[in-house]
């Protein structure tokens, strides 16, 4: 069984032999040498387990070969072999590095069990060393791929830097603890109005004044629910300086259940609000587009008749006028005294041709028929404008009752043929709001009534109030909505009718219009039966005091009448 | 046995106004003018009064104008058929109606020149046709 290579070094060559020899026999391979410069050359040309040596030899001794090897490595064992008389180098050799000694002369049973323990030391160095650099190398890596990695977090940190400063949404990032501004973006500060070279520290001991006074307890409020819900908050929209609409949203960043930090993000939406606008208003004149048609019918049924008569009067005007051409002369005749017979018969021969009785009396019914057409002419004219005139931006106290005579006098023609109208229009506080958003809401929901009855049908519109609430009803006793439908029907675009029908548009701006006016919409429907839409406004604040008071007020104040 | 008495003209509009001024308009016409706003009294009208044409409104809330033609036709299918609407775009009469039943579609507001010339026309249109039919060899 081989246990390992040694290297004796002796200037005595039966030294030599005899513990080459007894090394061999015990499982050794042994290499010889018989000065310490050979032991030198021989190491630096093998690898050795042990070296044994003399320490007292001529030229290099074994002291500096111990030096040499260790200059050379640290892990080969070295046992020195020494007499009595230098005991004291060997002891200071083992201090330096030496693995042991051995007494000359030897016991050879001991020497080898040495040799074993020096082999056994040798392969734990060697072990050790192997271990040792093995986690060098694991600890250079690991080392290589933190500053690696250090340096990706460093980049990926600075780009979304970078992203967030020159993002074109406003961002305000505060503390979670102490709500302290930890970023604020360019855009935030374009959209607050606020001076760009300011340092974070200055926004960050100023936070109550970052946002306009008008919002910013608003804003504070907004950001404390955050804080206590953990959820998204929304901010209705304002105005800044320059005329941007803004939209501000707030929400958490939390990590294992804490808050880290809360976002605010600003937005420009003017774009966005002016869009809204527009389609709210291409599609009212799509509402009224289907409603056009009826109108038309209703506009041209009046001119149609007032037309026509207006012609017959011409021509009894003329007939009359022929009639007076001879009253006259019939009066001048009179006045010379003369014979006026023959003009009297010619005069009555006349009336009866023209029918004079029915003329004199039919021209008054003729005239006050035409007064009527040209009053109900006037009357969808005026209803129309009423609709289209834009809003004022500022809400009004609007009778809601006033609203649906107004919607419903527009639709009249598209509901009468289709369905019997009956109303039931309680007393109502005002609601606060746009009248022209609101007759839009009423004129659609009819229409759909209308429309969802195939032949004759009826339509109810009540309003009553229920509680502080505002309760109007649309109900129909049409084909009803399929429940699988349903679900879908204020969904912008949405429709049941055929391409180019319909736009989809019409319940979907209508909820709008209704939660904009802090409203609900609902509706229940029975296929086969019929539909009813439920709309609830809050009513107007304030409102019943708030009427006398006014009308006190104006009293009081009166203007004087000098 | 031959009749004097003279064709009847019958108008049917829900709108009493109308009524009203056509008849105004046919006064002085050789015509019989017989008017309602109801278009069941219409079709009654048509078993003892001798109507040759009917003028009437297309949109009405009971039964609409081509109904009615579509009824009266089945009557006496030699009525001559027009029709009045106040809608922009009258659109074609219902395609259950056979062709030619309606002899013509005017459009609110009318003029009054070209509504009287087309009911004489129907009157002669009428005339005609019930000419034709008498010469037509008598049935043994």
């Amino acid at each position: 069984m081989y246990r390992g290579k040694v290297l004796v070094v002796d200037d005595d060559e039966a030294v030599n032999t005899m513990l080459s020899d007894v090394l061999s026999r015990h499982g050794y391979h042994t290499d010889t040498a018989d000065a310490g410069e050979q032991a030198l050359a021989k190491y630096r040309r093998d690898a050795y387990d042990v070296v044994v040596s003399d320490i007292k030899m001529p030229g290099m001794d074994g002291t500096d070969l111990l030096h040499e090897i260790r200059e050379i490595d640290r892990d080969t064992a070295v046992i020195l072999v020494t007499g009595y008389a230098d005991l004291a180098s060997a002891r200071d050799a083992v201090k330096s590095g030496a693995f042991d000694y051995v007494l000359k002369p030897f016991n050879l049973m001991e020497f080898v069990r040495e040799v074993d323990d020096a082999a056994a030391e040798t392969r734990r160095h060697r072990d050790e060393r192997e271990k040792h650099e093995k986690l060098e190398v694991l600890v250079e890596e690991r080392t290589q791929d933190l500053e690696f990695q250090s340096s990706v977090l460093q980049l990926e940190q600075e780009r979304f830097h970078g992203i967030l400063k020159n993002a074109n949404f406003g961002l305000l990032v505060l503390n979670g603890d102490d709500d302290t501004v930890i970023l604020i973006n360019h855009q935030a500060k374009r959209y607050l109005q606020l001076r760009p070279e300011r340092s974070l520290e200055f926004f960050a001991e100023h936070f109550g004044q970052l946002f306009p006074p008008q919002i910013s307890e608003r804003i504070a409020r907004v950001v404390a629910t955050v804080k206590k819900t953990g959820q998204v908050c929304r901010l209705a929209s304002f105005t800044n300086d320059e005329g941007l609409i803004l939209d501000v949203q707030s929400y958490p960043v939390l990590a294992a259940g804490t808050l880290r930090a809360t976002v605010i993000v600003v937005n420009d939406v003017t774009e966005r609000t002016r869009l809204e606008e527009k389609l709210l208003m291409s599609s009212k004149l799509a509402g009224i587009g289907e409603l056009a048609a009826g109108i038309a019918h209703e506009i041209n049924n009046p001119i149609g008749f007032v037309a026509s008569n207006t012609r017959t009067l011409r021509r009894y005007v003329k007939d009359l006028a022929e009639l007076v051409g001879e009253y006259h002369n019939l009066k001048k005749v009179a006045a010379a005294g003369e014979a006026c017979n023959e003009l009297v018969n010619k005069i009555e021969a006349l009336e009866d041709r023209l029918d004079v009785g029915y003329v004199l009396e039919d021209m008054q019914s003729l005239v006050s028929e035409n007064r009527d057409g040209i009053e109900r002419v006037v009357k969808i004219l005026r209803d129309l404008k009423n609709f289209s005139h834009a809003d004022d931006e500022t809400p009004q106290q609007v009778d809601l009752n006033t609203i649906i005579e107004d919607a419903l006098n527009l639709a009249r023609n598209e509901l009468k043929y289709k369905a019997q109208v009956e109303t039931n229009l309680g007393e109502l506080p005002p609601v606060t709001g746009h009248p022209g958003q609101l007759s839009q809401v009423f004129i659609n929901m009819l229409v759909n009534a209308a429309n969802a009855i195939e032949h004759k049908g009826t339509i109810t519109i009540t309003t009553t109030v229920i509680d502080d609430r505002i309760v109007a009803t649309v109900r129909d006793t049409g084909s009803g909505i399929a429940p699988e439908v349903l679900p879908r029907i204020f969904d912008p675009f949405f429709t049941t009718k055929g391409r180019g029908q319909g736009t989809g548009l019409g319940l979907s701006i209508a909820l709008e219009i209704v939660q904009q006016h802090g409203g609900t919409i609902s509706v229940e429907s029975t296929p086969g039966k019929g539909t009813t839409f439920t709309l609830e406004f809050p009513a107007a604040q304030d409102a019943p005091g708030h009427k006398e008071s006014a009308d006190g007020d104006h009293a009081a104040t009166g203007r004087p009448d000098r | 046995m031959e009749t004097t008495q003279p064709p009847v003209v019958l108008i049917v509009d829900d709108e009493q106004n109308i009524l009203r001024s056509l008849r105004r308009l046919f006064k002085r016409e050789p015509f019989r003018t017989v008017a309602t706003t109801d278009p069941y009294e219409a079709l009654s009208c048509l078993r003892h009064e001798p109507v040759a044409v009917l003028v009437t409104d297309q949109r009405m809330p009971d039964l609409d104008g081509d109904h009615l033609i579509a009824r009266v036709k089945a009557l006496d299918e030699r009525v001559v058929c027009i029709r009045l609407t106040g809608y922009p775009d009258p659109g074609a009469p219902t395609p259950t109606l056979p062709p030619g039943a309606v002899f013509k579609t005017i459009a609110k507001p009318w003029d009054d020149g070209e509504i009287t010339a087309a009911v004489r026309e129907a009157l002669e249109h009428h005339e005609r046709a019930a000419a034709a039919v008498n010469q037509m060899p008598t049935q043994p």
